[in-house]
């Protein structure tokens, strides 16, 4: 009998295409095969040993293909072919079924009004009615936020939820241009509403004035078409990631840091996660948050208009996402690059056999230094600002140790403090004297405290001391040898 | 030559684009040949015998009878075309569950405002054509 292999098989047969035989039935015939060509038993074979889906086996013509017929006696038959069976078809997942945009309708304002849209091919009526039935969680109204969330409603997303637990500060006007002088105090969320409010009334606003926690992350987010991760810390990102890897929605993910941004589709298309990337957040004092760090101004723009861009392409379902793919920005060098991510059969989260089958409720505030000092005051002493102006004013003996990265220093430096990087401690703990009091400074009094433990888990026994409330609290004491100020 | 481009003929280029067009909104497909050195430099329609708009296969014994006939012309298969109608030209969940190891897979995305930027991949890598 000849057996004949098809030429696109042929990379499994050493390229060899035509066989003789003097086996007669099929399975006899693919184990000949397979002992002669190592190749052949990976391409022919799945892992689990079944013949792969595109192979179709062929006996004068006659389909014997299903292993029912591999055992028959193939008589008479002069030709075997060994065929593969071509397929496959457009994506068909989309994200705002064709089904949901039946109900929607465009009047003419919405005509006049997004009439650069409809003048997009990809775009056209049929994808702002996409856009329009689209409902989207912003988490965050800060930097990232403010343009996110603004696009979002220029573009004419139908509904809009943003979470956000924090007040306006004049700190934050610097980069989150959702907000403006007049909103200082007031809730980010009812910011974020009027602006919303202002560009389209139509657009359904959601404002939720609450802390994302493990508890509400899921029904938060529940019933919504996509997320827009805008948060500026570790606990949140990995949270979000959960929650929207467990409910099956996917997720626009940025960060930003000094002049350097990151933007990834998670969670899309059965694509990868946050944790395929990362598995755990970075150990605590690694990297300082977004608070400490500081970012220029434009940058969250950017950023975060990249984010919007990518989510409503994906409403739209148009272009390449960067699902699979870190879109990596920095603005000092102006240069950008795309790191490739693949899926992880060993992520806790959406691997084969994942760990994390709720919203984990990791205490990162503690890791993370940012819960408030009270909470911890029972494992580190601290000083008000007062007092160590007092103890200083008095020319106690003291040790004051500055953790803080140089560019922070640079803004305002704390005279007489011996610097020592928060990773540096343990070996540099002969640096200080046991005898004396030693006390500890940052921004904002966190990292000072994650300093102490630090130095006490390296078995320090002198007396140390927090700063409470780090440099920023110190802003307001003035020396008496400054001159008294105003 | 680099190994990592494949040369497409422009004139096969321009009749896969025109049957992409013409089969809008239905998906087509094609078989892709090559003479020597692994450039696209003939191309062969088949029927697609899917019903669906958004699917496509391939009867294996037409493809049989195809790639025999180019041989005799001296042609090899190299691999198949397909259009991705109003998606883009990226391999699908379906696409990548039937995919032939070493086989090349041009995608054509197409709208019915015409064909767009067509792309080339192979089994777990992905190239520019």
């Amino acid at each position: 009998m000849r057996v004949v292999i098809s030429a696109t098989l042929r990379s499994f047969f050493e390229r060899k295409t035509e066989f003789q035989t003097d086996k007669n039935t099929v399975s006899e015939i693919l184990s000949e095969l397979t002992d002669s060509f190592p190749d052949a038993k990976k391409g022919l074979y799945d892992q689990n040993g079944d013949l792969r889906s595109f192979i179709r086996i062929f006996a004068d013509g006659r389909d014997v293909t299903d292993a029912s017929e591999h055992e028959k006696t193939l008589e008479g038959v002069s030709e075997l072919l060994l065929l593969p069976f071509v397929a496959g078809g457009a994506p068909e997942e989309k994200l705002i079924s064709d089904e949901r945009i039946k109900e929607i309708s465009l009047d003419d304002k919405d005509i006049d009004r997004f009439n650069k849209h409809l003048l997009l091919r990809e775009i056209g009526v049929k994808g702002q009615k996409r856009i329009k039935a689209a409902k989207v969680v912003v988490a965050g109204a800060g930097a990232l936020g403010s343009p996110v969330i603004q696009y979002l409603a220029a573009a004419g997303v139908g509904t809009i939820k943003v979470i956000d637990a924090d007040v306006v500060s004049v700190g934050n006007l610097q980069s989150q241009v959702i907000h403006s002088s007049r909103d200082v105090k007031r809730p980010k969320v009812a910011s974020a509403r009027d602006t919303i409010r202002n560009i389209d009334r139509n657009i359904t606003v959601i404002d939720e004035n609450q802390m994302l926690t493990s508890e509400n992350v899921l029904s938060l987010i529940e019933g919504f078409d996509l997320v827009i991760d805008c948060t500026d810390n570790y606990k949140s990102r990995y949270m979000i990631n959960d929650a929207c890897i467990l409910s099956g929605i996917p997720l626009v993910f940025a960060a930003i840091y000094q002049y350097e941004g990151q933007v990834a589709v998670f969670g899309y298309d059965d694509g990868p996660c946050l944790r395929c990337l990362y598995p755990e957040p970075p150990e605590p004092g690694l990297v300082p948050t977004c608070a400490e760090g500081g970012t220029i101004s434009p940058l969250a723009g950017i950023v975060g208009s990249i984010q919007a861009n990518e989510a409503l392409k994906l409403i739209i379902g148009c272009g390449e996402h960067l699902s699979g793919r870190l879109l990596s920005i920095d603005t000092m060098g102006i240069r950008s690059s795309v790191l490739n991510i693949s899926k992880k059969h060993q992520c806790p989260l959406c691997g084969s056999s994942p760990s994390i089958t709720h919203p984990e409720d990791i205490d990162y505030e503690d890791f993370c230094g940012l819960k408030r000092e009270e909470e911890k005051e029972s494992s580190v002493e601290g000083l008000t600002p007062e007092e160590l102006a007092h103890r200083i004013e008095n020319s106690e003996k003291l040790t004051i140790i500055d953790v803080r990265e140089p560019h922070e220093r640079a803004i305002v430096k704390f005279p007489d403090a011996l610097v020592i990087p928060i990773g540096q401690l343990a070996r540099r703990q002969k640096e200080l004297d046991p005898q004396v009091d030693t006390v500890f400074i940052c921004k904002e009094g966190k990292r000072s405290i994650l300093a102490i433990n630090t130095l006490r888990e390296a078995g320090y026994k002198g007396p140390l001391y927090n700063l409470k409330g780090g440099m920023d609290a110190m802003k307001d004491i003035i020396f008496s040898h400054e001159g008294g100020g105003l | 030559m680099n190994s990592n481009v494949v040369k497409i003929d422009k004139k096969i280029k321009q009749r896969l684009c025109d049957l992409a067009n013409s089969s809008y909104p239905c998906e087509c497909c094609a078989a892709l040949f090559t003479k020597t050195d692994g450039s696209i430099d003939e191309c062969c329609e088949l029927t697609n015998t899917s019903s669906s708009n958004n699917r496509y296969s391939i009867d294996p014994v037409e493809l049989y009878e195809c790639e025999s006939s180019y041989r005799k012309k001296g042609y090899e298969i190299t691999g198949f075309f397909h259009s991705h109608p109003d998606a883009p030209a990226v391999m699908s969940e379906e696409d990548e569950k039937n995919v032939i190891p070493a086989m090349l897979y041009l995608l054509a995305p197409v709208t019915k405002e015409g064909c767009g930027r067509m792309r080339l991949w192979i089994m777990d890598s992905r190239k520019e054509a």
